[in-house]
């Protein structure tokens, strides 16, 4: 079996076109990611989300003196980049090392050899619907991230600065590009964190050190992952305008 | 009931690890403070994250600069100010954005690293063999690593500050025609040292968070296999919310 990550997607893929994927396990995985990462992604973008704003504030108040355009800036900077960013970073953490820490486990204890055996292809069986999944959490965890980033900052801004939330809170600010860029952001980071995953996972050496060393590589590649997607579809977006 | 459950249960989690956390550190303190703590596997450890951690440094580094760019030169088009060009970028990849997302890549990094090697310790017996010699388990495998992470992030942002500035550059002059010059030019003018301190310092409690997290978690990790993955697991998603709380009370605390 290979293991590069381009073949192990291409395989996938495969996979989904052919439809053999377990649909009901992948949303299984899709549920238990979500109800798994909601309360984390949320508290995460929430603390994020209030000390940008934080920190926005206060220079503009010491440069500018003036805070009232932080509210459009703000909406769109969270939309685009933190939400999706704090989505991708906690599903590598949570999912990415978990998938790699499941399969690694199943490797040390002979369970990939009894699939091969069978003739099944372990990918299909184990990482296909967990990688399925994670794109469907991922769209779904996105808009709460996105609110509740929003909220983080009305509040801050209203405690910190006393500028009301209907001076803040300015929903014309955004486009709808801005809102499909942060949901394939979003959807690409859980499928690519996932898919990392698994190939830290199927590449571990089978024992108790090695699934240790497998759940590692999974955060460190599903990060790693995050963050260089990122800045492509950033300087990608940036250069030719689309979405 | 599974509503209470729900509530209990991340209330749980979350008394466990701050109870370990602090004690961890107590314990390292005091053995440091008896200085019982090798210094060589101090300083071994410093090495060895920081070589574990130059590539994906590199890398997350050269994104960081350019996710900064993107929004730098986003507001140079709107408002037709390449002059403060570097000064944004400078701010935001060596004080705000750069030390979050260097702190959650790094410590990701950095405290799997750490918890899966103790959990693995710990599954294979070698740390009760270690206490059965005699041997203060906390001064000779948690010390040294709580100690040395701080280190390792602060070498590890100065080379990521470094990193994320040239490639921020390069970005604006390959994409929007502001010359690395006029970039270094803004830098020079405008930035300050203490935001540079203030992003190191950050690191330095980002490391020392997670290192704390990271240690507790490893050395009380299930035995087997299974266990080991859970610790993994565990480190990494605890590391990412010290440092995310982190960086909102050293961003509120430091200008308030």
């Amino acid at each position: 079996m290979s293991d590069g990550a381009f073949t192990l997607a291409r395989s996938l893929l495969h996979h989904l076109v052919r439809r053999d994927v377990p649909l009901r396990r992948a949303l299984a995985a899709a549920d238990a990611t979500f109800t798994g990462s909601f309360l984390l992604v949320c508290a995460a973008v929430g603390f994020v989300g209030a000390s940008l704003c934080w920190q926005a504030a206060w220079q503009a108040r010491r440069v500018l003196g003036d805070q009232g355009f932080i509210g459009p800036e703000y909406l769109v900077l969270m939309t685009t980049e933190f939400a999706p960013l704090m989505v991708g970073v906690m599903m590598a953490a949570r999912g990415g090392a978990g998938l790699a820490a499941r399969i690694a486990t199943r490797k040390a204890t002979g369970q990939l050899d009894a699939l091969a055996l069978m003739g099944e292809d372990p990918l299909r069986v184990l990482a296909a619907p967990d990688v399925l999944g994670a794109f469907l959490a991922a769209v779904l965890l996105a808009p709460p991230a996105l609110v509740v980033g929003e909220l983080a900052g009305a509040v801050t801004m209203k405690l910190a600065f006393s500028v009301e939330p209907a001076t803040f809170i300015v929903l014309d600010a955004l486009r709808a590009g801005d809102i499909t860029f942060a949901l394939i952001k979003a959807a690409l980071f859980g499928a690519a964190v996932t898919l990392l995953g698994a190939r830290a996972g199927l590449r571990a050496r089978p024992d108790a050190s090695g699934v240790g060393e497998a759940a590692m590589r999974g955060v460190v590649d599903g990060s790693l992952g995050v963050l260089v997607l990122d800045a492509v579809l950033d300087a990608l977006r940036f250069t030719t305008g689309f979405p | 009931m599974s509503a209470l459950a729900a509530v209990g249960r991340p209330v749980l989690v979350v008394t466990q690890v701050t109870g370990a956390m602090l004690l961890g550190a107590l314990r390292a303190a005091r053995a440091a403070l008896r200085f019982r703590v090798p210094l060589r596997e101090t300083v071994r450890q410093v090495e060895r994250s920081g070589l574990a951690c130059l590539p994906l440094t590199v890398f997350a580094s050269i994104s960081v600069g350019c996710i900064v760019a993107v929004q730098g030169m986003g507001y140079v088009r709107r408002y037709s100010a390449p002059e403060v060009y570097g000064w944004a970028a400078y701010f935001s990849a060596v004080r705000e954005v750069g030390p979050l997302l260097m702190g959650l890549a790094l410590s990701a990094r950095l405290g799997a690293l750490h918890a899966a090697e103790l959990a693995a310790m710990k599954a294979t017996d070698r740390v009760d063999a270690l206490r059965a010699l005699g041997v203060d388990v906390h001064a000779v495998l948690v010390a040294p690593r709580i100690l040395a992470m701080p280190l390792a992030a602060v070498l590890l942002m100065a080379w990521s500050d470094a990193v994320s500035l040239g490639s921020a550059t390069l970005f604006a002059w390959a994409f929007g025609d502001v010359t690395p010059w006029t970039t270094w030019g803004s830098i020079h003018k405008y930035s300050l040292w203490s935001d540079l301190l203030l992003g190191l310092a950050k690191a330095a409690m980002y490391g020392l968070f997670s290192a704390l997290a990271a240690t507790a978690i490893g050395m009380s990790a299930d035995a087997g296999a299974d266990g080991v993955g859970r610790a993994v697991m565990r480190a990494a998603v605890v590391s990412i919310v010290v440092i995310v709380v982190l960086n909102h009370a050293l961003t509120v605390g430091w200008a308030g």
